[in-house]
Formats: C-alpha cells, structure tokens, sequence
C-alpha cells in the first residue's frame, strides 16, 4: 500500500511534536523527512509497517471525540497526549520507534546535519 | 550470461523472467561473511560455482553513508528486524551481495581459545581444538586486509574513551578491523563510500567472479532439492518474477542466523536443534555530553575497545556516527530532544556487548510459513540482565572518567545520571523490560556439534545425515564468542572451502 499524503502529513506532525525543532533548525516541512520516511517505510517488515500506520491514524483521530484531531492541537498538548500513550503496554516502545524514526528521517537532511555541525564525507 | 555477467560475475534476478535450469558443482546461497570464501576458495579451485543472493549488488559508487536511504537499501526489512520476548532487541541485519560484512563496523576479532576448549568438551568438536583454527584465521584475515586502527584514524571518540579508559585503569586497545584506505569517514554501518571497508563484495566475490563464479542477486532460495538424503540442487525465485533450479551435487547454505533454518526446514531438514540456541551478544549504549568537542561523525566508529571485564562476559566497544545515527537512539522528545541534538558536536558515546548465556530460538514450519518471515523469540535471562546493568553502571563511570556532565543510559525510568552520581542505577532492581536493547551477532540456530543429537551439523558444517548439503553461516556456530564473529564465520567458511576442494 502506497504512504499517503494523508499519512505524510501526520509523519511531519509527529516529527515537529516529537523533535521540536526551532531556530537555527529548519522546520520539518522545510526537509525531506516525511517523504524519505515513505520510502523507508515501505522496507519495514509488513506487520511493523501496519502497526505504524494504524497507530499514526490512531493518534490523529483519538483526540476528534472531544473536537479537534490532534495535529491541530498546541505542540505541548500534542505531546502530552504522545506521552499518555508510555502508560499502555508496549507504548513507550512504539513511541521510542516512532522518535527514532523521526529522528533519523529529519537529522538526515543534509541542511539540517549541516546546521549542527556535521559535514558529510563526500564534502570533506 | 548477460552482458552484466560478463563484465561483474553478477546476474540481476530482477531481469530474469521465465524458467531455466543451470548445471553447477557447487551452490552457494548467500554471499556473505559465510558463502563468500567457501565460493572464492572452490571457484580459485576450478570448481563451477553458482550463487545465489537474495539482496541486490551494491558497487561502491551507489554507497552514499547517509544512514536515512542506506538503512533502506542495504538492510533486510530496513533494518527493523526486531525480537519478541521479555524486552525487544533490534538486530539490523544486512541484505545485499555481500550480507552484512558491507554494513558491518568491521570489527575482526579472533575467538578466544577457551570458547574452542568448551565446544570441544560440550559438543565433541575437538578437531576445532585451540589452534586449529589459526591458518584459516591467517588467510582470512589476509583475504580481507584486516590491521589495527590507528588514534589518529579513530576519531575523538575513541581518543577520549581511552584517556578515560586509562584513568581508571582498565585494560583496552584499538581494534582490528577489515579495511584498507580507509579515511575515517564515520559510516561504516552505512555502506562505505570510499571503497575502503574490506566486505565480502569486493573481496571474495570479486575473487570468485574473476575465475568464472556467477551470482545471481535479487533471487531467493525455495528450497534445496534433497531426494533419498543426497543433494539434488536448489529451486529459487527470482525478482524478476522467474524460476531458477540450479543442479549441483553440493549445496552450501549461508543465508543466515535467522534465514538458514526456515530454508533447511522447507527442504525436509529434521533435526531438534534447528532453529534453537540463538545467541546474540545482547548490547547497548549510552551518551554523554562532554564540554570539549568530539565531532563523533569523524573518524572510524568502531576502533576501540575496553576488554578489562571480558572474564564476566562483558566487552565495551565504541560506536558513533552522524547526527541521523544519533537521533535513533538518544531518549527524550520535544525541547529536550532538540537541545540534545544540538549539543552533536559535544556528544561521545560508548557501547557494550555481553557474552549471553540466555538463549533464544527462530521458529520453522507453520509459524515461520505464516508469519512470512522469521520469528525470532528471545528473553533476556537473569543472569544476563545483571551483566547489562552492571556494563551501563560502568559505562557511565567511563563516560564521567571521560569528563561528562551529563550521561544519558539505557534504562527505562534513568534516562540521566549527573555529576558522576550513579545512586540511580543503582536504587532500582534489574529487569530485562527496563533495558534499551540492540544486538548485531546472532548466531547458533543450526549449530555445529560431533553427534546429531547434539547439533545440526558436523565439524565441517555438512547437515548430520544429508550428503553434500552444507551450512557456512552464524548459524553454525554453537555458541556466543564474547567477541565480533565475522572474522571466525570467514574462518569456519574457509576451512569448509579447502574440505570441499579436497573431497571432490
């Protein structure tokens, strides 16, 4: 199944949750993250590609029972609702999969590994 | 032969549509740490030899170093292959002509006499006596240009573990590694990008393509065609959506820890210990920040090693990388996230290994069948539990010997200890779900014993009771080595090459 826009969008909302990136960082839109995580993605085994997608949908809708859907809430907010989740079993070990997943995707974009400091083999 | 064969010894199997049939002396599947020397030391001999490899063929030009797309590329399921049981680990394996020797540290490590004298008690495998090993160690370690990391080449990490390292006054030293010109370039796990990194690809596959060897990437082994308990040939799949049967007398299977199990089990292997005894050398790390700079990026990410506490099963050696690399693993999220981050240039980072005792298991069969993949059961012992609390309690007194401020563990409830305070780790009981895991040496699921109620496979990795079917992998080795087990595979697979060679 093909990482929707949908999905893509949702990636970009945890990343800037999770990562909070601020000046003199880009912003995740800003980067190649989400689209790179799509690609990287697809090369999961397939149940942990279901379970991330499922959770990624989950985490957007749960908040809309009580009227907004989560990525338009406030950042602390948002992760305050992340954290929630470290209290049912296995959740701390989704989200710390989810971080790293984000991590790895934003801090790899060249212009970011550049802002702190990390100049890359092929420019040494 | 392709055009593309003619010029690499490779076929891609994603060009191969439709069915045929190829004639071979010997059948290697997986071309890794294990296949690649027993197929570079038969073809050297003259022998027809086909491989086959489920990853693609990566030439150094395609090598980028970035961790985001290589972990994609390089890795069997992106890298996400993962344990279930008392406490996941993460065990990255690669996928590729080459196996996991091209995303490895490159670490190369003789195993120690007393784990030979322990197979030899344990499982009546006295012709791998102490010593009997070495000329096969001797030529591999020749094969793939193996030699110590200099400081200056290590990189600021290392260079301040070992201050550190000193000042306490454990023993350590740089490590023996597979790589030749090597510039430092700080991504091994990623693919080398300067050529450097000595993995089978372009060591023993090169070797075997130049005197005639055909690999065929992207194509998957099925089966191996066993009939009256004698080798037939192999049935594969290829991404191209064809059939290849390869007819050969001899069949040596190395696709793996994890793979070689489900693939002798679809081909009618029965045997007790197949898919049992998976060790895995358990590991971790932790971070600190330092006020001098590291610049952890440069220089080789795994070069050096403290030994002090190897008679308890614990090895400490370094890891590093870039700032993707990092992001995969430090704690914390939102504006302690990015306030760690930007503190990279300043972070040093330190790992551990144990030599584990607990013992786990990849299932075969209906499970394996439905599941698609390998599922791989392990549980963290209690015993092991002890030695991984103990190593984080040293690793942060190393980290606080190195000068750090702060130092960020592993442990699930003490994500940081400050000012050399280590009271932390130490006011909570150890348990396996508490603890950050990772492991890289998965071994043992097919392994080597005199008797076949013992083991898998004999001293020489032939399956008990199937003529010319062979195994030359992680798989067969019987148990954890306390030390990085590439170099002991290659060893193992050599000897088996020049067995081979003389029976034919």
């Amino acid at each position: 199944m093909t990482y929707s826009r949908r999905e893509a969008r949702i990636f970009a909302c945890l990343a800037d949750t999770l990562l909070a990136p601020a000046a003199p960082l880009p912003p995740v839109d800003a980067t190649d993250a989400a689209e790179v995580f799509g690609a990287w993605l697809s090369r999961f085994p397939i149940a942990t590609q279901w379970g991330l997608r499922a959770f990624m949908v989950a985490i957007e809708l749960a908040p809309r029972l009580s009227g907004r859907p989560w990525h338009a809430l406030p950042p602390a907010e948002r992760l305050a609702r992340l954290d929630r989740l470290r209290r049912v079993p296995n959740g701390s070990l989704v989200l710390d999969a989810l971080r790293a997943a984000c991590g790895s995707s934003y801090y790899g974009d060249p212009a970011v590994a550049a802002a702190l400091g990390y100049v890359r083999p092929s420019e040494r | 032969m392709s055009a593309l064969a003619e010029e690499t010894g490779i076929v891609d199997g994603a060009a191969l549509a439709g069915d045929r049939t190829i004639v071979a002396d010997v059948c290697v599947i997986g071309s890794g740490a294990g296949g690649a020397p027993v197929a570079a030391v038969l073809a050297e001999a003259g022998a027809r030899v086909v491989v086959l490899e489920d990853g693609a063929h990566f030439p150094t030009s395609s090598l980028t170093g970035d961790p985001r797309t290589m972990l994609a590329q390089l890795y069997r399921d992106g890298g996400q292959t993962m344990t279930v049981g008392n406490t996941p680990i993460m065990i990255p394996v690669g996928r590729a002509v080459g196996g996991t020797t091209l995303v490895n540290s490159g670490t190369c490590l003789r195993t120690p006499a007393s784990v030979f004298e322990e197979w030899a008690s344990d499982l009546g495998l006295t012709e791998l006596a102490p010593g009997a090993l070495d000329p096969f160690y001797d030529d591999a370690e020749q094969s793939v240009s193996v030699g110590r990391v200099t400081p200056e080449l290590a990189g600021g990490n290392a260079r301040r573990i070992e201050a550190a390292a000193n000042s306490l006054g454990w023993s350590s030293h740089y490590l023996t590694r597979n790589a030749s010109g090597c510039v430092g370039s700080g991504v091994c796990a990623f693919g080398c990008p300067a050529g450097a990194k000595q993995h089978t690809a372009i060591t023993y596959m090169a070797r075997a393509h130049e005197v005639g060897a055909t690999t065929y990437s992207r194509t998957r082994a099925k089966r191996v065609v066993i009939e009256g308990g004698v080798v037939r040939g192999v049935e594969a799949t290829t991404a191209g959506g064809g059939t290849l049967r390869v007819t050969a007398p001899r069949v040596v299977v190395a696709a793996g820890t994890f793979h070689t199990p489900g693939l002798l089990h679809a081909s009618g292997v029965r045997n007790d210990w197949l898919g049992r005894n998976l060790s895995v050398h358990p590991a971790s790390a932790a971070w600190a920040v330092l006020d001098e700079e590291i610049d952890m990026g440069r220089g080789v990410p795994q070069s050096f090693a403290i030994d002090h506490f190897k008679d308890e099963g614990l090895m400490m050696e370094g890891i590093s990388g870039p700032p993707a690399y990092l992001a995969l693993s430090v704690p914390y999220s939102g504006d302690e996230h990015r306030e760690l981050m930007q503190q990279y240039k300043n972070i040093a980072q330190f790992g551990l290994m144990i030599r584990d005792r607990s013992r786990g298991r990849v299932a075969v069969g209906r499970i394996a069948r439905r599941a698609g993949a390998p599922v791989i059961r392990y549980d963290v012992g209690p015993e092991d539990t002890e030695v991984l609390w103990r190593g984080v309690e040293r690793l942060a007194e190393l980290l606080f010997a190195a000068g750090a401020r702060r130092v960020m563990t592993p442990i699930n409830g003490v994500r940081e200890l400050r000012d050399g305070d280590l009271s932390p780790l130490r006011a909570i009981t150890p348990h396996p779900g508490r603890l950050k895991l990772m492991a890289f040496h998965p071994l043992g699921t097919a392994r080597m014993a005199a008797r076949r109620a013992d083991g898998v496979v004999d001293a020489h990795g032939q399956v008990h009771g199937t003529r010319g079917l062979y195994v030359a992998d992680g798989s067969t080795v019987p148990s954890s080595l306390g030390v990085n087990p590439q170099l002991t595979i290659m060893a193992l697979a050599t000897r088996l090459g020049h067995h081979l060679q003389k029976e034919s």
